[in-house]
């Protein structure tokens, strides 16, 4: 259904003393994601996951790639026709909402942009049924943002994105800025919602487990590459490059006996080394890197049937 | 931090150029030449002489250029009306009186408003932060000509204790001037003193040094008076900037020879290289205060010293405050 | 006012609120509680209402010369007396009223509106329109308002109209300044992006989000700007930037009555009261919307 080949997002960084220098936020990304399957994306923050969310709905233009959506090559397209096909769930609720609206403006806001023609006590009824559709009362169209929890706030978020009636959703984060009690109630709304309405997602979340908890499929971004593809059983329990297997080490356990102990430590420290011109992204930090490591960039290649990696080493 | 100043001081001169640029742009396109509207009796070829010699007829470019030319490289600011007086050696004669003016008006503004902002944020909500509040927003709302005129027939015709005229050798001649023009800026540095305090006195090591058993006095005055005061150095670019309308007032009150005085007399004759020298001067004045203020900020701000002394300090000052929040 | 009209036309898709709880309507009700808001409010209200129906106030005229009756004490006749030239004082202060108040308050709407155009092109749009108008708006803002508005006037000629423009062109920067940078920090904001998303086109992301957000700023800035306006105005008119002598306005009339001021204090007194009353009203009530516009208050 969607599918983005080499897609490209390079930023242009102005340093004080290094003068110009470019950022690769996502450099030559390839996927494709199924109707009605969830894709989830993972990554440490500052890998570009969210960078891709946001080209893949043109909401930043990516600098090079394409993006093609339901069979169509959507890269340099008028958008407008197919904003009401995707859509977008934010990380931060209280960001997303303007302050100064009504939840039922906003709401209404999408409705209105996809088809004017309503009528007020027929976009009434749509905004109360797309509330109840994220389990808040119709009243709740007359409350201003702040009035709300954060949980709240993003279930209005996303009645914003459903008012449109999309397909496919990106839902950047959506879980990370809340509290874990409302974390579980967002995500099993997420998924009844895809049940009932045929959605396809793309989740983006820095923690594996909920992406696991969630996906069909994951991808694992590093650095603005993708370093590992496949089903969410084959990643969480045969993890095939060495970047997904510290990212696993690093789920805290429940169990503190089967807890392993941890040997890979990321410090904020060798992120801001930023990206090796030539190579593997991971090489500095992968305790099994080759001299091949450092010279080439390994492409993704499958290691099972439905399984990629990008590792010299397989 | 070397490196850092001499950039901001170069700065100046653009700055400078701009300004000049825009008010020249302003008096020659719109307002023509302006001598050739001077109503000058005779005429005739030798006047057309005088005119070409001095260069009063040349295009608007030419004459923009070879002003900036010779600021820049000569200091000198031409001739009133293109043939008249020496207008740099009467700006040289005047910059001391409006410095002077306006020194002490900025002294004046400080010394009153600081105290009272502190005073205001640790009385907060009681009686003296309501007088305080009250009585600066009064001063701050009546024009610089009736604080002038109030303070005279009170200080001098009524108490007969300070003079009126100006003269450099008794200091209390400048108390009346130093008052009115301070009162107008002595609100807004008093809020700002207010605020800042308060929300000093709210941060979490405040409230770590109060409950270590410290003297309110010393962590008032010792520590969050230093850090309340950042932003205040900060907003003194902005003061002086305020004060300077001010200072017209009290030269043209106290009939002081000031820029101010200068200037507005230059407008009326249409003088043009007159009140451009004045533009000048007084941009300069104002940038110059401008900068003070940023490389004060820088000196008493650490996070913007980290900035620019590069690197390696940073790593080491890095390292200096981790320890420090180990140890 | 102004803003319940905006809150009506914002309030799009019809909905009507169930609970009056609107952040427009919290905001007048929190602002009619501030009784000092509403006093300067109202105080500088009355003073303007005085000053445009001036002739119904008084029979006098700001121009007549009345010389039998040279700084006559206040009486029936003249109710504030008369000053050096037996001119009723009354009427000039509220002649006066008239030029100073039109001036200072159509300069400040005019340099509002105009600044806020500016803002938000810059800072909508930015690109390099924005480079070169912030550029622009900073040096500006380095010259002394007072300095704008004298060579400024003196470039497009003396008389009380171009003196208008002269102040609204030395308030501009202010107002574009503050606009732009409340743009780019909303445009920053993911319910911008949103919007964008939703399919929503420009024009109405303008005017619904953007707009309605930066009006508190904005209203803030020219309650402020009138106040300042006001002084400057004042202490141009006494400078005689501007306003013709046979015009009566505040700080000219102070001017004048300045060299009497020993033996005939009254005129200088009330023209600065006049003027202070104004700016503490303005004042006044500028804190309480600030207050009131506050988000972290109560």
């Amino acid at each position: 259904m969607l599918k983005t080949e080499k897609l490209k997002k390079y930023y242009e960084i102005r340093n004080k003393n290094r003068g110009k220098s470019i950022l690769r936020a996502v450099d030559g990304v390839s996927l494709d994601i199924a109707r009605r399957e969830t894709f989830g994306l993972v990554g440490e923050s500052g890998c570009g996951k969210t960078t891709l969310g946001r080209a893949i709905l043109r909401l930043t233009e990516p600098d090079g790639g394409s993006i093609i959506y339901d069979g169509r090559d959507i890269t340099h397209i008028n958008m407008f026709p197919y904003r009401s096909r995707m859509q977008i769930i934010f990380q931060n609720p209280s960001d997303c909402l303007d302050p100064r609206c009504r939840v039922g403006d906003i709401i209404a806001e999408g409705v209105a942009a996809k088809s004017s023609k309503l009528s007020k006590p027929e976009l009434r009824d749509t905004v109360s049924g797309l509330l109840e559709s994220v389990r808040l009362t119709p009243d709740y169209a007359y409350r201003y943002p702040h009035e709300l929890s954060g949980g709240q706030q993003q279930r209005v978020g996303i009645a914003r994105a459903l008012a449109v009636e999309p397909e496919f959703i990106v839902c950047d984060e959506p879980v990370s800025a809340l509290d874990v009690s409302y974390q579980a109630q967002i995500i099993e709304l997420l998924k009844e919602l895809q049940e009932r309405l045929g959605l396809t997602y793309l989740f983006i979340s820095h923690d594996l487990s909920v992406v696991r908890y969630m996906s069909d499929r994951i991808g694992v971004m590093y650095l603005g590459k993708l370093v590992e593809l496949g089903s969410g059983e084959d990643v969480v329990r045969e993890p095939a490059h060495q970047y997904t297997k510290a990212l696993l080490d690093a789920i805290p356990a429940p169990d503190p006996i089967t807890a392993r102990a941890k040997n890979r430590t990321h410090t904020e420290e060798y992120t801001e080394l930023g990206i090796p011109d030539r190579g593997c992204r991971y090489c500095r930090l992968c305790e099994y890197a080759v001299p091949e490591c450092r010279d080439e960039e390994p492409e993704l290649r499958e290691v099972s049937p439905g399984h990629l990696c990008a590792c010299h080493l397989l | 931090m070397t490196k850092y100043i001499i950039k901001r001081i170069l700065m100046i001169i653009p700055i400078v150029l701009g300004v000049i640029l825009i008010l020249f742009v302003l008096l020659y396109f719109l307002a023509g030449s302006s001598i050739r509207q001077m109503p000058i009796f005779g005429g005739g070829d030798a006047l057309d002489k005088i005119f070409t010699f001095f260069g009063a007829d040349d295009n608007f470019i030419t004459k923009y250029i070879r002003y900036c030319y010779n600021i820049l490289f000569k200091l000198d600011f031409g001739r009133a009306g293109d043939i008249g007086f020496n207008v740099t050696r009467e700006l040289k004669y005047r910059i001391r009186n409006t410095l002077l003016l306006l020194g002490s008006g900025v002294g004046a503004t400080l010394l009153i408003g600081i105290p009272a902002g502190a005073y205001a944020a640790i009385h907060k909500n009681r009686i003296g932060d309501r007088v305080i509040n009250l009585v600066t927003l009064l001063f701050s709302s009546i024009p610089n000509f009736s604080v002038a005129f109030f303070l005279t027939l009170f200080f001098a015709v009524y108490l007969r204790i300070l003079p009126v005229l100006i003269s450099y050798t008794s200091p209390k001649a400048f108390i009346m001037p130093a008052l009115t023009i301070a009162l107008g800026g002595v609100a807004s540095i008093a809020r700002m003193t207010r605020a800042s305090m308060l929300e000093t006195l709210e941060q979490p090591y405040i409230i770590a040094l109060r409950s270590k058993g410290l003297r309110e006095a010393d962590v008032v005055y010792r520590h969050a008076m230093k850090n309340a005061l950042v932003p205040i150095v900060s907003a003194l670019g902005g003061l002086v900037s305020q004060l300077l309308l001010g200072t017209l007032v009290v030269e043209h009150f106290f009939s002081v020879p000031g820029l101010g005085s200068l200037m507005m007399t230059s407008v009326g004759m249409r003088d043009h290289n007159t009140i451009l020298g004045c533009a000048a001067i007084l941009t300069i004045i104002l940038t110059v205060t401008n900068i003070i203020t940023d490389i004060l900020y820088a000196f008493i701000n650490p996070q913007i010293r980290l900035l620019y002394a590069g690197k390696r300090a940073a790593y080491r000052e890095k390292g200096r405050r981790n320890e420090d929040e180990n140890g | 006012m102004k803003t319940r009209t905006a809150d009506n036309a914002n309030s799009a898709a019809g909905l009507r609120p169930a609970a009056p709880s609107s952040i427009w309507g919290d905001f007048l009700r929190k602002l009619c509680k501030n009784k000092t808001a509403v006093a300067g409010f109202i105080v500088f209200v009355s003073v303007c209402a005085a000053c445009a129906l001036a002739p119904y106030l008084t029979k006098w005229d700001y121009h007549t010369l009345d010389t039998e009756n040279v700084f006559a004490p206040p009486s029936r006749e003249h109710l504030l007396g008369t000053e050096y030239l037996g001119r009723d004082i009354l009427a000039r202060l509220l002649y006066g009223g008239r030029v100073t108040l039109r001036i200072t308050l159509v300069s400040t709407s005019l340099a509002a509106v105009i600044g806020c155009l500016i803002g938000l092109a810059a800072g909508y749009f930015r690109g390099r329109a924005d480079f070169f108008i912030s550029h622009l708006l900073d040096i500006l803002a380095s010259i002394p308002v007072f300095l704008l508005i004298i060579v400024t006037e003196t470039a497009f000629g003396w008389g009380r109209g171009n003196f208008m423009y002269a102040m609204a062109v030395a308030a501009v920067p202010q107002f574009a300044r503050l606009v732009r940078a409340s743009v780019m920090n909303i445009i920053s904001c993911t319910y911008i992006e949103a919007a964008r998303a939703l399919g929503v086109r420009h024009s109405k992301i303008i005017l619904r989000h953007i707009l309605h957000n930066i009006a508190p700023p904005l209203i803030i800035r020219f309650t402020s700007g009138v106040a300042e306006a006001l002084i400057i105005c004042t202490i141009m008119g006494y400078l005689g930037v501007g306003i013709n002598p046979p015009t009566p306005e505040w700080g000219a009339l102070a001017f004048v009555s300045k060299s009497y001021m020993r033996s005939h204090p009254l005129l200088i007194i009330l023209s600065s009261a006049v003027i202070a009353v104004c700016v503490i009203s303005v004042n006044l009530f500028g804190d309480g919307l600030r207050d009131a516009l506050d988000p972290r208050g109560t």
